[in-house]
């Protein structure tokens, strides 16, 4: 594929190119947002088939083992759970648009305000891995292409290959290990709000989101070398500096910017993958973030909060899909055709 | 994906060269690392736990938390079990899982995605449609839902794992078969009466193969972490089963005693096994790239 718009010697042709492929955009941005609801209305019918299926029956859960069968059915009856499977979901989706995913039965809170607790930690964890890794990947995806083939790229790709097949979750447990049990300078879990200081936070936020940083930085440097080692290539690159044009502002004004982008598409990929380690990591660093309240919720057989986690969780997903995909089509329109398949 | 030759030879279904090669043509680097890994891999699932005899499940509280030494080189676990036998017979719950749930996508989203690819509009729509649905979950998430609804068994996990792996396969799968429709070679065979099915199992089939098989490496990489992490926060298999997610949750309840040998070493299994997996792929990737 050829990324026309920040390239510097740009003709006639290609600016009509341009200004075609841009109109061409529209039909598959309006594509894109009309499919996101369906899709996310598919995975809350994924998510209430699956619940209902199970073996977990939510009387017993109420009621305890003992209830009489009076009481159960009055029970049952009170909440509709005799309703046809059509009109439980309608009844679902209605109390989902009013923010309503029923009550927790072993905290018997609503769910909707153990998820309003848990979602800042996790937002705060995954943020704040970014803002590490991002540059992370940025510079040494860079370094590694411009020596390409030599000792500092080999070192680079090979970290990268070993902390991609790392599973987070272990490394946090090793992380642990070493800088809370054997050197004890930071605490080995917990959570300390922003509001109680930024220093207290951080410390005890520092260690998930470096480990939570490592895999995302490793597959991303990985891409971010590819990339730019073949943005290096072109011709034009050399044609600028050859026009003398100094290093840093032909990487600052055109290389960055297109070699950039592909590493942009897998970002929202990446992003699910990075979901699912800080899930586990939190876990591990007993953070008390959705992954934590998913995990509670399984080992407590307490499905309402199970299924309200994980809708949030794809519903979270899908939109950080769809705002790259946005984001790549504002930065590359062309991709367009590419992606209407 | 793949460095399509131009290549179209006559009425011949498979045209020489585009097939998976046989194994006299797999030479270089990709051959001989793919085997060292292969056999490695064999060793380790087939004859280690034979030659290391000690009981994976065997309690000996006498010999609790004790540090890796001669007699036990991965030291044991609280209940004084060898972490050695049981991170070796955790490879081989590892590679079942792996092997197992990868066929049960393979299976699903070859049928689901060479349907999708071959099949008129409308059914091409509805399966991609619920693929997407599948694809919006972020990555194990579905997985650990599913496992919760279920209950937590060895079958439970590999038919999760199978269940969670379908929707990309099925994606590539579409992409790649619909790809090679387009080749002269799918026309000629069509035009001399071969059926779709017939067409998609015999031909077809044989010439994604190397693409295929770089996805279903990438996809065991995975099934050998999700399996782990599922059995990590109990929802995968349960002990005293030896799997190396069960073996590093032991290592995690036991953090605070400093019994450190107890995560690592499965974990370091796990990384040599994604790593190993990973790179496979990797060569034969770039083996597809290069012809």
């Amino acid at each position: 594929m050829v990324l026309l718009i920040a390239d510097p010697e740009l003709g006639d042709d290609d600016v009509t190119e341009r200004r075609r492929a841009r109109r061409a955009t529209w039909p598959y941005v309006l594509r894109r947002l009309a499919m996101a609801p369906l899709i996310l209305l598919g995975v809350s019918l994924a998510m209430f088939i699956m619940v209902d299926l199970s073996p977990n029956d939510p009387v017993t859960a109420r009621l305890g083992m003992l209830a009489d069968a009076e009481a159960r059915r009055q029970f049952a009856a009170e909440h509709g759970l005799d309703d046809p499977l059509p009109l439980r979901f309608w009844h679902f989706l209605v109390d989902l648009v009013h923010l309503d995913l029923g009550d927790a039965i072993v905290r018997s809170e609503p769910v909707s305000t153990l998820i309003g607790q848990a979602l800042p930690v996790t937002v705060e964890l995954i943020g704040l891995s970014l803002l590490i890794s991002l540059p992370v990947a940025a510079l040494l995806g860079t370094a590694a292409a411009w020596k390409e083939g030599r000792a500092t790229d080999r070192v680079i790709s090979t970290l990268a290959a070993f902390a991609q097949a790392t599973p987070g979750f272990w490394a946090g447990l090793v992380f642990i290990q070493v800088f809370a049990v054997s050197l004890g300078v930071l605490p080995s879990g917990g959570y300390v709000p922003l509001s109680m200081g930024f220093t207290a936070w951080l410390t005890s936020m520092i260690g998930p989101a470096l480990v939570l940083a490592m895999g995302f930085a490793a597959a991303l440097t990985r891409i971010v070398r590819a990339s730019m080692a073949d943005e290096l290539a072109k011709d034009y690159v050399r044609t600028t500096i050859g026009a003398g044009v100094s290093w840093p502002v032909a990487l600052g004004q055109s290389v960055f910017r297109n070699a950039l982008l592909a590493p942009l598409t897998v970002v929202g990929i990446f992003v699910g993958a990075m979901m699912s380690v800080a899930i586990l990591v939190e876990v591990v660093f007993n953070l008390p973030g959705l992954g934590t309240l998913l995990v509670t919720g399984i080992n407590q057989g307490d499905l309402a909060v199970v299924r309200g986690a994980a809708l949030v969780g794809a519903t979270a997903f899908v939109t950080v899909n769809l705002v790259v995909d946005l984001l790549y089509l504002v930065l590359a329109p062309q991709s367009a055709e590419a992606g209407t398949s | 994906m793949t460095a399509q030759s131009t290549l179209v030879s006559g009425f011949e279904a498979d045209p020489p060269g585009r097939g998976f090669p046989p194994a006299s043509r797999l030479r270089g680097p990709v051959a001989h690392w793919s085997a060292l890994i292969v056999l490695l891999a064999m060793i380790v699932l087939l004859a280690l736990p034979a030659i290391w005899t000690t009981s994976p499940t065997a309690l000996d509280p006498s010999n609790a938390l004790s540090p890796p030494s001669l007699d036990h080189p991965f030291g044991t676990d609280q209940v004084g079990r060898d972490i050695a036998a049981r991170v070796l017979h955790g490879a081989r719950l590892s590679a079942l899982v792996a092997v197992a749930s990868t066929l049960i996508a393979l299976v699903a989203g070859g049928i689901l995605g060479a349907a999708a690819a071959t099949g008129p509009r409308w059914l091409s729509e509805i399966i991609m449609r619920v693929v997407d649905v599948g694809l919006a979950f972020p990555g194990i998430l579905l997985a650990i839902v599913l496992a919760a609804a279920i209950g937590p068994h060895l079958s439970t996990t590999i038919i999760v794992l199978g269940v969670l792996f379908t929707p990309p396969m099925a994606r590539v799968m579409r992409a790649l078969v619909f790809k090679e429709y387009g080749e002269d070679y799918v026309l000629a065979a069509r035009l001399t009466g071969t059926s779709r099915r017939r067409l998609v199992i015999f031909h077809i089939s044989r010439n994604i193969a190397l693409p295929v098989t770089v996805f279903i490496t990438i996809t065991m990489a995975e099934a050998i972490v999700a399996e782990a992490a599922l059995s990590f926060i109990g929802a995968g298999i349960r002990p005293p089963a030896p799997s190396w997610g069960n073996i590093i949750r032991d290592g995690y309840t036991m953090i605070s005693t400093g019994a450190w040998w107890i995560s690592l070493f499965p974990g370091f299994a796990v990384l040599a096994a994604v790593f190993g997996l990973n790179r496979y792929s990797e060569m034969i990737g770039k083996h597809v790239r290069m012809r």
